[in-house]
């Protein structure tokens, strides 16, 4: 095909339909691997919704209580830099309503891809964790993130980033995580991820054959597997879950090809208003000549 | 408490300032490119208004930061996935590039203070190809930067060439403005080139609206800015000043002057919908 004038016209519109269409989901994204890959795995059909798991985590974080705007101490009702961990009621009228949302530690984290410094970073175990001496509080984090975890800290230390880090302290000591230490009913469970998925695979068709024929694995595949997986009786979005997570860089490479394309349509736009002011300028200076 | 207008009015500023400084300069090499570099004047008063811009909006970045102090994290490391970490380093060879093209002009004019400067006269035409090239690039990243989030109203490419189209209409009111100003003669093109940017701007603007979940701008909360602010005060107002301006036999440059202030005014309004609007409705 020549690149005629109404074939590069063709072209041109094809490209220009093909920038409206929804950004999809990279498939080139490299996954990564981990050593001694850990996770840990919350059943939600055994979550009686005690909060044990969240208290623990205020007292081995040392995580200050949040006061409402009357000045009381209160249950915190979402995410925030001084509450890591939080069990939310998905869907009053089911048997099971409770989830536990914390950092789901994401392979394809957004967090770490667009940290502009690195102190957003993995551990050899597949750990999501925000060096404090590092961080800028810039924010990207936050906004990058497809579950709204990060947020900024506030008062003495203003302004990192926080979130959950899986207990690393109490890890390094042969100890589990606070929030599975403190669980009361073995909803929650720390062990090698691929362990943990074995088990949550068999959990899932248990419970299919008990009636809950939505039941699934939240983070086996998404965003290249979670290391906080979740066994759901319902599907992700019951549970305030995006049904198909994406990595905030997922659209980079378009993004940029995009803005470069733009610059260059631009050009040819005004090039030939400014060929035209050459040609007359040099047409006066030769009549003048002449 | 979901991170709520995380981001204030220092990023929009940021983005609006980095915008005005490359899309400057990147208009004034084009047009230099295409007139057989006749046109340096253009250059440096490109460079004139674009320093001071990225600085001034290089420290709203550093404002916004919760730990100011530590800004020199982002220049000790790069990386390739995260556009801030590229942003960072295209604006400080920006910058560099911007100061030494400056140090050379300054020689050229032989003041006594300036000649040592002269040294670097044999690079001039690789310094201003450096900024050349980085200058689309700084102006694509203020997109890119939102774009590579998961807000809704940012994640678009379209948001990217908005960016580069708003900021190349932008800087070249900006250059506008400074030579009106400075009683410079405007040649009828400049008046064209301005009218043919602002028209695709709205071309863009509606296709990036049609691109993502723009309700909140279009007919919700910040609809009376978008409609007001950006429609009217940054294109149509403008757009119709010029076109009538160059109807006129003789083309007044007081018309051409309002036209760049309101352009400019409507870049900084464009910007904040679009940062504002992303944040409140995710």
């Amino acid at each position: 095909m020549s690149l005629n004038r109404r074939n590069f016209l063709k072209i041109l519109g094809i490209s220009s339909g093909g920038l409206l269409l929804k950004p999809v989901k990279s498939k080139a994204s490299n996954k990564k691997s981990f050593k001694n890959e850990i996770a840990v795995l919350y059943d939600a059909s055994k979550c009686v919704g005690c909060k044990s798991c969240q208290n623990a985590c205020k007292r081995v974080n040392g995580l200050p209580p949040e006061i409402s705007a009357n000045g009381l101490y209160d249950a915190p009702l979402e995410l925030s830099e001084k509450t890591w961990s939080l069990i939310e009621l998905a869907k009053p009228k089911d048997k099971h309503p409770f989830f536990f949302k914390r950092c789901f530690h994401c392979t394809e984290a957004s967090c770490v891809n667009v940290c502009p410094t690195g102190a957003c970073h993995h551990l050899s175990n597949g750990v999501v964790v925000i060096d404090q001496n590092w961080c800028i509080g810039c924010g990207y984090c936050a906004q990058a993130c497809p579950f709204e975890v990060p947020h900024l800290g506030e008062g003495e230390e203003k302004s990192t980033a926080r979130k959950c880090f899986l207990c690393i302290q109490r890890l390094k000591k042969g100890e589990k995580p606070g929030c599975v230490a403190n669980c009361t009913t073995g909803a929650l469970q720390f062990g090698k991820r691929k362990d943990l998925i074995t088990y949550a695979r068999i959990r899932v068709d248990e419970l299919k054959k008990q009636g809950y024929e939505n039941a699934n694995i939240y983070g086996d595949n998404e965003l290249g597997g979670l290391h906080h997986i979740s066994i759901l009786l319902d599907k992700p979005s019951v549970y305030g879950l995006p049904e198909s997570p994406q990595v905030a860089t997922s659209i980079m490479a378009e993004s940029w090809l995009s803005g470069l394309i733009g610059a260059g349509l631009l050009s040819v736009l005004i090039m030939p208003f400014w060929l035209a002011f050459k040609k007359e300028k040099k047409d006066s200076k030769e009549g003048q000549n002449a | 408490m979901h991170n709520e207008l995380l981001w204030k009015w220092q990023i929009w500023l940021y983005l609006w300032a980095a915008g005005v400084a490359g899309g400057g300069y990147f208009i004034a090499s084009l047009i230099n490119v295409f007139t057989g570099f006749t046109q340096e004047k253009l250059l440096k008063y490109s460079i004139s208004i674009g320093l001071p811009f990225v600085i001034f909006g290089t420290l709203m970045l550093l404002i916004d930061l919760g730990r100011m102090e530590r800004f020199w994290h982002l220049m000790v490391r790069f990386y390739f996935h995260s556009p801030m970490s590229i942003g960072t380093w295209v604006i400080t060879f920006w910058i560099i590039c911007g100061f030494l093209l400056i140090l050379i002009w300054l020689s050229e004019m032989n003041l006594p203070l300036f000649k040592w400067c002269s040294r670097f006269s044999n690079f001039k035409n690789l310094i201003g190809g450096i900024e050349f090239v980085l200058s689309p690039i700084l102006i694509a990243y203020t997109g890119v930067l939102l774009s590579c989030t998961n807000i809704p109203l940012w994640k678009s490419y379209l948001l990217p060439p908005l960016f580069v189209i708003s900021a190349s209409s932008t800087g070249l009111a900006a250059i506008l403005l400074v030579m009106i100003v400075r009683g410079e003669e405007i040649h009828h093109v400049m008046g064209q080139t301005s009218v043919l940017l602002s028209m695709f701007e709205a071309i863009t603007l509606v296709l990036f609206l049609l691109s993502v979940p723009s309700h909140i701008i279009v007919k919700g909360a910040l609809s009376f800015a978008f409609w007001g602010g950006v429609v009217v005060v940054a294109l149509f107002i403008p757009l119709w000043l010029k076109l009538w301006n160059l109807g006129q036999e003789r083309e007044s440059d007081k018309l051409l002057m309002i036209a760049a202030w309101w352009i400019l005014l409507g870049g900084v309004i464009l910007r904040a919908i679009i940062v504002i609007g992303g944040q409140v409705s995710a």
